[in-house]
C-alpha cells in the first residue's frame, strides 16, 4: 500500500527534477521559446487572415445583396415588353399559372383525368388520361389557366398535381402589327419576327424594346389598306410608311393578318409578311430607275426624244402602252405618262452592263438588311440578256421585295442617299450624319426624280394620289401576276399587283409611303380599270392625308407649286415621228 | 494581468449582447424585405395587366368606331394647321384680330364628322 502511494511521488519527483535540468539548460530554453514563437506566429497569421477577409466581405464586398434574393429576382424576371415610338405597350406579359403533374406520384390515373376534366373540358378526358398515365415524372397539364380555374384545380386537391407560376405573352393590339412583332410559343420564346429576332435579349433584360413604329400611323395604314382590300376585292395587300431621314419604319402592314395572341390557327399563310418576304414583279415603278440610269449614265438628259408611236416587239411579245400617247415622247414624259415603249428605247441607249451595274448599285441585288428573321431575297435572272435589258427597263422579268423598292426609291428621293431601313426607334436626332453613307445618284439627278414624280402626280397616273397642301410625289405601277408555273395566266383574266410608291412634301421628303394591292378588280367606281392608278394611288393618298396631321405637318395650302408643268411637258411637239426615225 | 482579463471578459460579454441584438434586428428587416419585395412584385404585375388593359382599350380601331358614333368632332385637317408667321403681330406678340380670322376660315374650311356607322 506505502508502496503505491509512494509511487506517483517519486515519478513526480523524477520529472521534477529532469525538469529542474531542462529549465537550467540553455539550449533547450531557447529552442522551446522559438517552438512557442513559431506556433504564435502561425495562429496570429491565422486570424489576421480571417480578420482581412471579414473586413473584404463586410467592407469592400458589403452593398452587394445577398445571393437568396438575386436568385429569386431572376426567376420571376419575365421576358421585356415591346412599345412603340411613343411608349404604347404592343408586347407585354401577363402572369398566369399552369398545371403539371408527376404521373409517379398519381394514386388513381383514371378518377384524377376524370375530375380534371370536368374543370379543363377544353383538353378533354382523353388526353388527361394519356398524359396522367404516362410512364414521365413530368407532364403539362394546361397552360397559361385564368385565376377561376386555378381556384378549382386547387379545390379539387388531387396529390400529384401542380400549380406553377407561368408567364403569357400577350399583344394588346391585336393584329395592328403581326407581322413585325411575330409571336411567341408556349414556352416564351420568340418564332417570329422582331420576338425572334430579339429573343435573347428580350430574355434576358427587363427594359423595354422601343420599336420605331407609331401605332397611330399604323393604325391608319392598316384602316385604309383593309378598306382597300375589300373595296377592290384584293386578295392580299401590304403597306410601309418609312422616315426617309432615319430610315426609321413607322408603319409596316401586311394583309391577311393573324392574331399573335392565338399563334398556330392558320398560320403558315397568314403570318408570311409580304413587305420583306414576298417578292413581286415591280412593273411601271421601276421606270424610276430605268430614268436615273439614263441620266447618271449620261446617255440622256430629260429632253432626250423617244418614239413611242408604235407598239415594240420582243420576240414573240408585243409591248405597248397602257392607256399611251402614241406620239414621240421626252424621257421626262416617258416617266410622267409611263410610257412601256420608250422605257425600252431608253434602256437600249445604255444598255445592258450599264443597267446592270447600276442595278446592282442601287441595291436591286440584295436585300437590306431588318430587324426581323423573314427577309426575301430578290429573283434575279442569272443571265443579263439583251431581253432582260428591255424587260427590266419597265419593271419585268425581276422580283424585288417592297422593302427593297421602297429603300431605293427613297435613296433617289432622299438626295442620292438610300436610308438605312430599321425598325428600331433611333432616338430624338432628326438629322443623320450622311457624309458617311454611299450615294447612289448625284444630287443633281435627285432633284431632277422628285421634279418629274411631282409631275407623275400632277399629270400622270398617280393624280389620284394627290392631297392638297402636300405636294405628294409619286409613281404608280401595275404588273401582272406570276402564277405558280411561271406564266401570267389567260389573256383577260390574269391577276395583277398594284404599287404605289409615294412621298412628300416634294421639295424636302420626308417620308415615303409604298403600298402594295394583290390582284384587285376592276369596280363601278374604277370605270372598270384596276390598274394602281386606280386602287393603290388612291390609297396612298389617303393614307397621307390621314397620317400627315398626326405627325404635325404643316400643310402648304397657299403657295404656288415650284413645279411647272411647262418645263418637262410637250416639249417635243413640233418634232413628230417621222423626223425622229429618219436615218 | 488580472484587470486586463476583466476588460476583455465584460468586452466579450457586451460584444456577444450586442450581436445577438444586431441578429434579430437583421432577421427582422430581412422579413420586412421580402415583404416589400413581394409587394413590388405584386404591384408589378398589377401594372402590367393595368398597361396591358389600357393599351386593349386604346386600341385605335376601337377608338375609330367609338369617336365616330359618341363625339362630334373629325380627325385634325390639314387646314387646321396655320404658321406663326401668319398670326404674329409686328410687336412680337400675336394678331389676335389674324388668329381668329383662321379660326373661323379654318372652321368653314373643316370636313364635317363622319355620319354615324349605323
Amino acid at each position: 500500500m506505502k508502496r503505491l502511494i509512494k509511487r506517483p511521488f517519486i515519478s513526480v519527483a523524477k520529472h521534477l527534477s529532469l525538469w529542474h535540468q531542462v529549465v537550467h539548460h540553455r539550449s533547450l530554453l531557447e529552442m522551446a521559446r522559438q517552438r512557442v514563437f513559431v506556433a504564435g506566429s502561425l495562429v496570429a497569421i491565422a486570424y489576421l487572415l480571417i480578420c482581412g477577409r471579414l473586413i473584404d466581405v463586410m467592407v469592400f464586398q458589403g452593398p452587394k445583396e445577398c445571393s437568396h434574393s438575386n436568385s429569386e429576382q431572376t426567376a420571376t424576371l419575365a421576358r421585356a415588353d415591346i412599345v412603340d415610338r411613343n411608349g404604347e405597350v404592343l408586347a407585354t406579359h401577363l402572369v398566369t399559372a399552369s398545371i403539371y403533374a408527376n404521373p409517379k406520384v398519381i394514386l388513381n390515373a383514371k378518377e384524377a383525368a376524370e375530375k380534371l376534366a370536368k374543370v379543363l373540358p377544353e383538353v378533354g378526358f382523353e388526353v388527361l388520361y394519356q398524359r396522367l398515365s404516362s410512364a414521365k415524372g413530368f407532364v403539362w397539364l394546361a397552360r397559361h389557366l385564368p385565376p377561376k380555374l386555378q381556384q378549382a384545380i386547387n379545390q379539387l386537391g388531387i396529390p400529384g398535381v401542380y400549380l406553377q407560376k407561368d408567364h403569357k405573352r400577350v399583344y394588346p393590339y391585336g393584329q395592328l402589327a403581326a407581322h413585325v412583332l411575330g409571336y411567341c410559343g408556349v414556352d416564351g420564346n420568340g418564332l417570329a419576327g422582331i420576338e425572334k429576332f430579339f429573343d435573347t435579349k428580350l430574355q434576358k433584360t427587363d427594359v423595354p424594346l422601343k420599336l420605331s413604329l407609331d401605332i397611330r400611323v399604323q393604325h391608319v395604314v392598316h384602316d385604309e389598306l383593309m378598306k382597300a382590300i375589300t373595296e377592290y376585292s384584293a386578295v392580299g395587300g401590304n403597306a410601309m410608311v418609312m422616315d426617309l431621314k432615319t430610315g426609321e419604319l413607322l408603319a409596316m402592314v401586311s394583309a391577311p393578318g393573324f392574331d399573335p395572341n392565338q399563334p398556330g390557327q392558320g398560320l403558315k399563310e397568314a403570318a408570311f409578311n409580304r413587305n420583306t418576304l414576298g417578292t413581286y414583279e415591280p412593273g411601271s415603278t421601276f421606270k424610276i430607275l430605268n430614268t436615273a440610269i439614263a441620266l447618271e449614265a449620261g446617255t440622256a438628259t430629260v429632253n432626250s426624244r423617244y418614239d413611242a408611236s408604235h407598239p415594240f416587239q420582243i420576240g414573240k411579245f408585243l409591248i405597248t402602252d397602257f392607256r399611251g400617247k402614241n406620239r414621240v415622247l421626252s424621257l421626262a414624259e416617258a416617266l410622267i405618262y409611263s410610257s412601256n415603249i420608250a422605257a425600252i428605247k431608253i434602256a437600249q441607249e445604255f444598255g445592258a452592263t450599264n443597267q446592270k451595274a447600276f442595278m446592282k448599285k442601287f441595291g436591286i441585288f440584295k436585300s437590306p438588311s431588318l430587324e426581323i428573321p423573314e427577309i426575301g431575297q430578290p429573283l434575279i435572272p442569272a443571265d443579263w440578256k439583251e431581253s432582260t435589258m428591255m424587260t427590266a427597263s419597265y419593271g419585268y422579268g425581276i422580283s424585288v421585295t417592297p422593302l427593297q423598292l421602297i429603300s431605293t426609291v427613297g435613296g433617289f428621293i432622299n438626295d442620292g442617299i438610300v436610308p438605312v431601313a430599321t425598325l428600331l426607334f433611333k432616338g430624338q436626332i432628326r438629322n443623320i450624319d450622311y457624309q458617311n453613307q454611299p450615294r447612289i445618284i448625284s444630287s443633281k439627278t435627285s432633284q431632277i426624280l422628285r421634279d418629274l414624280l411631282r409631275m407623275v402626280v400632277i399629270e400622270g397616273n398617280a393624280k389620284q394620289a394627290n392631297v392638297k397642301g402636300y405636294r405628294v410625289i409619286g409613281k404608280t405601277g401595275t404588273s401582272y401576276k406570276l402564277n405558280k408555273n411561271g406564266t401570267y395566266g389567260v389573256e383577260g383574266k390574269r391577276a395583277r399587283i398594284a404599287t404605289f410608291v409615294g412621298a412628300f412634301p416634294h421639295q424636302d421628303p420626308t417620308y415615303i409611303v409604298l403600298i402594295t394591292l394583290d390582284d384587285p378588280k376592276p369596280t363601278q367606281k374604277t370605270y372598270g380599270f384596276a390598274t394602281a392608278g386606280w386602287n393603290a394611288a388612291p390609297t396612298g393618298g389617303k393614307i397621307i392625308e390621314r397620317m400627315a396631321p398626326i405627325l404635325g405637318i404643316h400643310a402648304d395650302l397657299d403657295a404656288e407649286d415650284p413645279v411647272s408643268s411647262n418645263k418637262w411637258l410637250n416639249v417635243n411637239h413640233v418634232v413628230s415621228a417621222d423626223t425622229l426615225n429618219a436615218p | 494581468m488580472r484587470r486586463s482579463t476583466l476588460a476583455v471578459a465584460s468586452l466579450s460579454i457586451v460584444i456577444g449582447l450586442v450581436l445577438f441584438k444586431i441578429k434579430y434586428a437583421v432577421m427582422e428587416l430581412e422579413r420586412q424585405h421580402t415583404q416589400v419585395r413581394k409587394g413590388i412584385q405584386d404591384t408589378n404585375e398589377a401594372l402590367h395587366v393595368l398597361r396591358a388593359e389600357w393599351a386593349h382599350l386604346n386600341d385605335p380601331s376601337r377608338l375609330q368606331v367609338l369617336a365616330q358614333k359618341y363625339l362630334d368632332i373629325a380627325p385634325i385637317a390639314s387646314a387646321q394647321f396655320v404658321s406663326f408667321d401668319d398670326v404674329a403681330s409686328k410687336d412680337g406678340g400675336y394678331d389676335r384680330r389674324a388668329l381668329e380670322n383662321l379660326v373661323a376660315e379654318a372652321a368653314a374650311d373643316m370636313p364635317s364628322p363622319a355620319p354615324d356607322a349605323d
